[in-house]
């Protein structure tokens, strides 16, 4: 367990650092095409590449924003519930947070091979589509993995909270 | 009742029940759309769904606008350069009650106009300057509520992709709209103003006035606060004259942050990691709730809700303006809990032939709604604005929540004044482009 | 029993196009006894426009009408109608759009059941400033969706690719100094608002080419005579739109026309020196077929014959 909660971790952060590095390359990229069309030199086709690189980016940050709790959720009723009632929502919310990631990665996974057959690809650099679809599903089933980390914490919490009552 | 509205009533009521259990909403939205989805076509269908609107989000070339933007936020909030903003702006109106709020909504009105993008205003403020105002002393609720309201006055502030929306789904001149949206925007930003004062007065503890300063001490933070200026103007110019467009302005402002940071020897790598951390965590979050409100909206969809409630309020026999009444509380209703564009693009092309037919000036309409879109990202359930500016600063969303209330007062009031002076919106671009 | 139809158009409920649509939705109930029944859903509520396509094969819309260049790389053979064959009309181009379409029956539209292909034309160059020449657009930066970049590269422009949402407001602060788009976005887009002078020069003239198609499975649950009374009905729509098309252009002249828009006739031998100038392009895209074992040749052939023959 201890191995799998460190890789998890550690392929997030990996993920994420990688989105970091696309938007800096997305700034840059900008500033070129902006700097070079205003001498009559645009970068044809440069919104695709944005579009392409925020595809990227947005979808190499979703298990690491996980972790960092950056979803929007409501909070004001389960925060009034008693610990352990409010122990058994959080672990359902989880398991139904991993059940439908894990849906959506297998999806994407079979969409993939479908944009793939298709040969779906951006119109001006011709950049083949399938490849963020399997980027978006491997983050997508990080996310997943991500949650099950998060589970494996709360239940963990809990184990930590009986024993504090019985000492 | 058809099976449809039956199974999209139900729908609705299943989501705000999810909400409550304290699973993300993002998730909420993706897991009751694609169950009703379901519900009404089939298994096959609901999953590629799924799949085609998270793909259709994260490939919008528009939604990039998010992240950059917000860099430029994180990069001015991470130096010293907010501070120095804001430290600035306390000297000049620090004295004044509620001076620094003020001055807050007068910068996010700028730059708004500036960046085009609502989400990404309410995203970069709410970084900038709801800790420099904590820091003067202010309560969060005035500082957080300010944020979260302000943001929304870009709606109808050219340019505005609302705007844009409503002028080619309803083939009016954008030109107009443009300029019809101005007087209304301005007017809103004042009676913000005036919430401030207002409020201010009544709960003097909320912002603390601070001393009056010298003209001596006020001209010696001046240099400080110009350079953050010039690269407003740099920016607001450059997008003027044509160098670049709205959309790449966030760009253009990050790189312009970056340098003045640089100059400063305010740049450390720490200080890129956090930015680009608090960029990306703003972004996906986004990202993740039009995602989710996509899914939902297509169930809604096909449930035909929006076409029945139209059918219905058009068939009243009532006087015009209660039906307009009326129809302001759909899309109320709507923008609370869909994405605002998108109720835009369906209801609109069903409510407008009424509207025209009731005798009001679809101008006029235009703007009247997008008011109604902006209050309806403030309010629950889905209230998009409260929840950046929440998770971003970490303030209760209950706190923002009360500091929201007085300027939705505000704007209830502007759109009361709307209805009775049509003449707000309608003077400027009559008078500039001739009556229509 | 009753089949349910959901199509998605991109056009708002407004639009000339939707209450076609929505005429042929009715006119389908009837012929079909009410067995098949058609819900619009206008302005692209029902599936984002870049996904219309797909979202028919895997059944989540039943029908959509949409942009073929909205499924990049998926439609190659057809990508000919896109092309600059120097259209004449909107009625013109709809009905070679139709007519290449039975006379191919491409593959790569397998996966769908086609109603009819149509489309917008002529597409111009449109400038912020006014211009007397074609020439002039020489170093002017102008917008055009990346399939039709090169004929921009080919005038000696630059191409700058945005949302067609941007263009309006690029157009007024001057990002771009023009715009590549069918006669129908003078007014559709509002671009007459914001443009001097509209180049009608028929050497670039191309088509945007536009698809109605429904779901293979729905199509097959559909009794035969139910289908045969579609298809009939598809004939007299396919007529029906490519009139349609060339009314919105005369529209769109009119409106633009009273605001200040001017349109400049170009010479015969400049036009020809454009021809010219697209020829590459033409080359081009045969070369794309080619390399995927696609009968490109034949299809330029038939379009530009087909041109040429119905004026
Ligand atoms: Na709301
Ligand atoms: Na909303």
């Amino acid at each position: 367990m201890k191995h799998f909660m460190a890789l998890v971790k550690k392929v997030d952060t990996v993920l994420y650092v990688m989105a970091g590095a696309i938007l800096v390359g997305m700034v840059l990229l900008t500033l070129c095409d902006v700097i070079l069309r205003n001498f009559g030199y645009p970068i044809t086709g440069s919104m695709e590449i944005i579009m392409y690189g925020g595809a990227l980016v947005f979808g190499f940050s979703i298990p690491l924003a996980s972790m960092l709790k950056a979803q929007v959720q409501v909070d004001l009723i389960v925060e009034k519930l008693k610990p352990r009632n409010k122990k058994a929502v959080t672990i359902a919310t989880r398991v139904v947070g991993i059940l439908l990631f894990l849906f959506v990665a297998y999806n994407f996974f079979l969409y993939g091979f479908d944009v793939k057959r298709t040969g779906e690809i951006t119109s001006s650099f011709k950049i083949p589509y399938y490849p963020i679809v399997f980027a978006l599903s491997f983050s997508f089933l990080f996310q997943s993995l991500t949650l099950i980390y998060d589970l494996v914490e709360v239940i963990r919490e809990k184990a930590d909270a009986m024993e504090e009552s019985a000492s | 009742m058809s099976t449809e509205v039956l199974t999209g009533i139900v729908g609705i009521i299943a989501l705000l029940a999810l909400f409550l259990t304290g699973l993300e909403m993002a998730y909420c939205m993706v897991l009751v759309g694609f169950l009703g989805f379901t519900a009404l076509m089939s298994f096959i269908p609901a999953s590629n769904l799924v799949v085609k609107e998270f793909f259709d989000a994260f490939t919008t070339y528009s939604y990039t606008v998010i992240p950059l933007f917000v860099l430029m936020g994180e990069f001015a909030s991470n130096t010293n350069i907010a501070k120095r903003l804001y430290t600035g702006a306390y000297k000049w109106f620090g004295h004044v009650p509620g001076g620094l709020a003020m001055t807050t909504v007068v910068g996010a009105t700028a730059f708004k106009a500036m960046c085009g993008s609502t989400l990404a205003t309410v995203g970069t403020f709410s970084g900038l300057a709801i800790p420099e105002m904590n820091r003067f002393g202010y309560s969060k609720e005035l500082s957080a509520g300010t944020v979260a309201s302000v943001g929304t006055i870009g709606m109808i502030l050219p340019p505005s992709t609302v705007l844009i929306l409503y002028g080619l789904i309803c083939e009016q001149s954008i030109g107009r709209l443009f300029l019809a949206g101005i007087m209304p925007a301005l007017m809103i930003a004042l009676l913000f103003m005036l919430v401030i004062a207002i409020w201010v007065t009544m709960k003097p503890s909320i912002a603390p006035k601070g001393e009056k300063s010298t003209w001596r001490e006020r001209f010696k933070v001046l240099p400080e606060m110009l350079a953050v200026i010039i690269v407003f103007v740099i920016v607001i110019g450059g997008m003027m004259v044509g160098f670049f467009s709205p959309t790449e302005a966030g760009t253009i402002g990050t790189v312009a942050v970056f340098v003045l940071a640089l100059v400063r020897r305010e740049v450390s790598f720490t200080m890129i990691k956090r930015s680009l951390k608090g960029s990306l965590k703003t972004a996906i979050m986004t990202l993740m709730l039009i995602a989710g409100s996509s899914v939902f909206g297509r169930f809604l969809t096909i449930t035909e809700i929006p076409f029945r409630a139209a059918d219905w309020a058009s068939a009243l026999p009532l006087p015009p303006w209660v039906v307009m009444f009326m129809i302001i509380a759909i899309y109320l209703i709507g923008g609370s809990i869909m994405d605002d564009l998108a109720f835009m693009v369906l209801a609109t092309p069903i409510f407008l032939p009424t509207a025209l037919a009731l005798g009001y000036d679809p101008i006029w309409f235009g703007i009247m709604i997008s008011i109604t879109l902006m209050i309806g990202g403030l309010i629950p359930p889905i209230a998009l604005y409260v929840f950046i500016t929440g998770n971003i600063t970490g303030i209760p969303f209950k706190t923002i929540y009360k500091g929201v209330v007085p300027y939705l007062g505000a704007l209830a009031f502007a759109l009361v004044l709307i209805f009775v002076f049509p003449q707000i919106i309608t003077w400027l671009p009559n008078t500039l482009m001739g009556a229509m | 029993k009753e089949i349910k139809l959901r199509y998605s158009l991109l056009w708002p409920a407004s639009h000339p196009i939707t209450k076609l649509a929505q005429e042929w939705a009715k006119d389908v109930e009837a012929a079909t006894a009410g067995r098949v029944k058609v819900t619009t859903f206008p302005g692209n509520t029902l599936t984002p426009p870049m996904q219309a396509y797909d979202a028919v094969v895997k059944g989540i819309a039943d029908m959509a009408a949409n942009l073929l260049a909205y499924a990049p790389g998926r439609l190659p053979l057809s990508e000919v109608l896109q092309q600059p064959l120097g259209y004449l009309s909107g009625y013109q181009a709809s009905k070679l759009a139709n007519a290449y379409y039975k006379k191919f029956k491409p593959a790569e539209f397998n996966d769908v059941q086609v109603m009819y292909l149509h489309g917008a034309a002529p597409g111009f160059i449109m400038t912020k400033k006014a211009v007397n020449s074609i020439k002039e657009v020489k170093g002017l930066r102008i917008k055009a969706n990346a399939e039709n970049a090169d004929i921009v590269v080919n005038l000696g422009a630059s191409p700058v690719t945005m949302p067609v949402s941007d263009t309006y407001d690029s157009l007024q602060r001057g990002v771009i100094d023009g715009t590549l788009f069918p006669l129908e976005a003078l007014q559709g887009y509002k671009i007459g608002e914001v443009v001097k002078t509209v180049i009608q020069d028929y050497g670039i003239s191309y088509m945007t080419s536009m698809y109605v198609i429904m779901n293979k499975g729905k199509w097959n649950s559909i009794a035969p005579e139910d289908q045969k009374a579609i298809e009939a009905l598809n004939e007299v729509y396919n007529e029906k739109q490519a009139k349609l098309w060339s009314e919105l252009d005369n529209s769109a002249k009119t409106w633009a026309t009273q605001k200040g828009v001017k349109f400049l006739d170009v010479s015969k031998e400049d036009q020809a020196a454009t021809v010219a100038l697209m020829k590459p392009i033409l080359d081009k895209y045969v070369a794309m077929t080619k390399a995927k074992g696609l009968p490109g040749d034949e299809a330029l052939k038939f379009c530009l014959d087909f041109i040429r023959d119905n004026p």
